[in-house]
């Protein structure tokens, strides 16, 4: 029992002992992992925190790039011309593709694409390629149901010019990357286009995005243009254009329509045309604005800045006469003729039956410094600073360089080029009382909140002729419109209108062309408070050319149209086309029928 | 007797503390999930706001194609029989 009893403590101490040193090594063990759990979180906590900080944000959060949407081209009654469509590109990334021969049969087949070269494409890639550029969301749909690996779909902007061809050749077009070509669309693209940016994008761990925007809508954009082009002019000066050209078969046509009192482009019109949505298909010799980029032999249209330079001078009075040679004139070597032979005739008649004999009789009178004094003052020869790419001078030789016969065409318009917006320019100042305005076709820069970023229409005007010596070559322009006058077409019954008709042979091969002509009409309205000065020309008509007989009707439409849109009062108007309106309901009060 | 009454009160600070614990715990449980969710709506109406926005922008593209004025003339035109009225066709009112 004894020997028992021993044992049994022996036992129990040696299990007291062995379950003390099993507890230190617990606790040891514990302490130790502890402590190295303690380290790790201070070597985490302290000396990598900053990094893996930075790394986890990087794999929530992300910066997506989008390239902002252009600026919108808005017509003076703020009326959308060109805007920026929010649509889908479609990209790859070839290897990321576990079949890439089956991504390229499906996408060929919904994108219209050959499958052999889309396949070549992906086969021959590593990094990102473009499939296709602005697809259509049926197809973004389609393709988005096959749940292929690789695709990336990009939000991108598209142009689109909602009134088609109205204007195309003033507004211009982009191309695919969004960058201005032509027109408004080239000349301004610094104020229209906006550069991509970055916004911040954060995902969850199951990439749904979380408390951010997706950005694309909602981003940025460029500066918005404001033209002076008012779009329903715009589409009466294009409709009587059209219809003229077609009526003679002409080979192109111009018609521009400006304010003469500020020299803003109210309508600029050209034939033919083209759709800027789809430039591509049209030739590209229809693209440029030929009223800004193209001279042109202006013809008798001239006469009336030669009548201004010899009454401004007080050379003549209106009824100086001139012996106009029956139809036939001798000058330098060379003979000028006249369509119709005259004997005696003013200054006023000169220009009324646009003798050319007549005009070579002023020459003489004003001489040639005189003459290119005042034709530079106008303008000619040097640009106008119309906001419009590709302007052309004209062309206007130094008067130290003309012969006596240059002197002579000179002053019927031949033998000098012009722009069609330089001839407008230097007529609407006839029209306002001798102030030369800069023409310009856009009204304002504004910033997508409304902001006014930059005005254009601030200009200072230069005086080239009194406001006396305007009046009287009004007086003879009117005349022009007036029974027997070679721009009677061109009347109106409500309105004085004052023009001048423009008949020039064209050069063709070195020598100027018998039937080859450019006929124009250039004119303004109502004489007395001139509110429209429009210019139509016709290149190369057929069956006539008699700028009378093919631009005046044009153009006595165009101006009928756009002062009855514009409300302008009658100048010329009867009783029985006028209703008072307050003896209207008087009548009507004291029940007479009215 | 005192030291029992100590004893209780003792319990009951620690009861008190670890139902206080608990219920931060829940408080804070609840703002994290309710700012998660707040940050999901968030987003979903972001998105519809821009939707809505692009809407409005397609609409506003689609009046001026509808208001183009050589639609315009030609639906007056062929639809209504209409005309620019001539000079003769004028009146004016005053």
């Amino acid at each position: 029992m004894k020997t028992s009893f021993r044992t049994k403590t022996n036992i129990s101490e040696r299990n007291g002992k062995s379950l003390a040193a099993r507890e230190l090594a617990v606790a040891v063990f514990f302490s130790v992992l502890f402590l190295v759990i303690a380290g790790r979180a201070v070597h985490v906590h302290v000396f990598q925190g900053t990094w893996l900080a930075e790394q986890a944000k990087s794999q929530y959060n992300k910066y997506m790039v989008t390239c902002g949407k252009r600026g919108t081209i808005y017509d003076a009654k703020n009326q959308e011309l060109a805007v920026s469509l929010e649509v889908t590109s479609l990209g790859a990334f070839p290897k990321r593709m576990d079949d890439k021969k089956e991504v390229a049969n499906k996408l060929a087949k919904v994108l219209g694409l050959n499958a052999w070269d889309l396949r070549k494409k992906l086969q021959n890639t590593t990094s990102f390629t473009w499939i296709k550029r602005k697809i259509s969301p049926k197809a973004v749909a389609e393709i988005k149901k096959f749940k292929l690996p690789g695709l990336e779909f990009v939000g991108e902007h598209n142009r689109f010019y909602p009134n088609r061809g109205l204007a195309a050749h003033v507004i211009g077009f982009t191309d695919t990357d969004g960058k201005g070509l032509e027109g408004v669309e080239f000349q301004y693209d610094q104020e229209l286009y906006s550069a991509p940016d970055k916004f911040l994008v954060t995902r969850d761990a199951r990439g749904k995005r979380f408390n951010t925007s997706d950005g694309y809508t909602t981003g940025f954009q460029g500066n918005n243009v404001v033209l002076t082009i008012d779009r329903q002019i715009q589409y009466l000066a294009e409709k009587a254009l059209n219809e003229a050209a077609k009526e003679f078969q002409a080979r192109y046509g111009t018609a521009v329509v400006m304010n003469p009192n500020t020299g803003a482009i109210l309508a600029m019109a050209q034939y033919p045309g083209f759709n800027p949505n789809a430039f591509g298909k049209s030739n590209k010799d229809l693209w440029r604005n030929r009223a800004i980029t193209d001279p042109y032999e202006p013809g008798s249209t001239l006469k009336v800045i030669l009548a201004a330079a010899a009454l401004e001078a007080h050379l003549l009075t209106p009824t100086s006469s001139f012996y106009c040679e029956n139809g036939s004139y001798r000058v330098g070597g060379n003979k000028v003729n006249d369509t119709h032979p005259y004997e005696w005739l003013t200054v006023q008649q000169i220009i009324k039956y646009s003798s050319n004999i007549g005009a070579v009789k002023i020459s003489e009178i004003t001489g040639k410094t005189l003459l290119y004094e005042t034709l530079t003052d106008f303008g000619f020869g040097k640009n106008t600073g119309i906001d419009c790419p590709g302007e052309t001078p004209g062309i206007l030789s130094n008067c130290k360089k003309w012969r006596t016969i240059d002197t002579g065409a000179i002053s019927f318009g031949q033998g000098i080029s012009v722009s069609a917006v330089q001839l407008l320019t230097a007529v609407s100042a006839i029209a306002n009382g001798g102030n030369l305005m800069k023409p310009h076709i856009v009204q304002s820069v504004v910033a997508p909140d409304g902001t006014l970023v930059k005005n254009c229409e601030i200009q200072s005007p230069k005086r080239v002729i009194s406001a006396e010596t305007s009046e009287k070559v009004k007086e003879i322009m009117a005349s022009v419109v007036a029974e027997g006058g070679t721009g009677v077409n061109a009347a109106l019954s409500k309105y004085t209108v004052c023009g001048k008709t423009g008949t020039a042979q064209k050069i063709d091969s070195g020598r100027y062309s018998a039937d080859k002509y450019n006929s124009s009409f250039v004119g303004f309205a109502p004489k007395n408070n001139p509110q429209v000065a429009v210019l139509v020309i016709l290149d190369e008509p057929k069956n006539a050319h008699y700028g009378g007989t093919v631009a005046a009707p044009a153009f006595k439409r165009i101006i009928h149209e756009t002062l009855n849109y514009m409300n302008v009062e009658p100048e010329n108007d009867n009783n029985d086309d006028t209703i008072l309106l307050a003896q209207r309901f008087e009548t009507k009060r004291d029940g007479v029928k009215p | 007797m005192g030291n029992g009454y100590d004893s209780v009160n003792k319990n009951l600070v620690w009861v008190v503390l670890l139902v206080v614990m608990t219920l931060e715990l829940f408080i804070f449980t609840w703002s994290r999930v309710q700012c998660t969710t707040v940050g999901y709506a968030l987003t979903h109406q972001q998105d519809e706001n821009n939707h809505l926005v692009s809407l409005k922008k397609k609409l506003i593209i689609e009046r001026a194609h509808l208001r183009a004025p050589d639609r315009i003339a030609a639906i007056a035109q062929e639809r209504m029989g209409l005309n620019i009225p001539e000079q003769n066709q004028i009146l004016t009112l005053r």
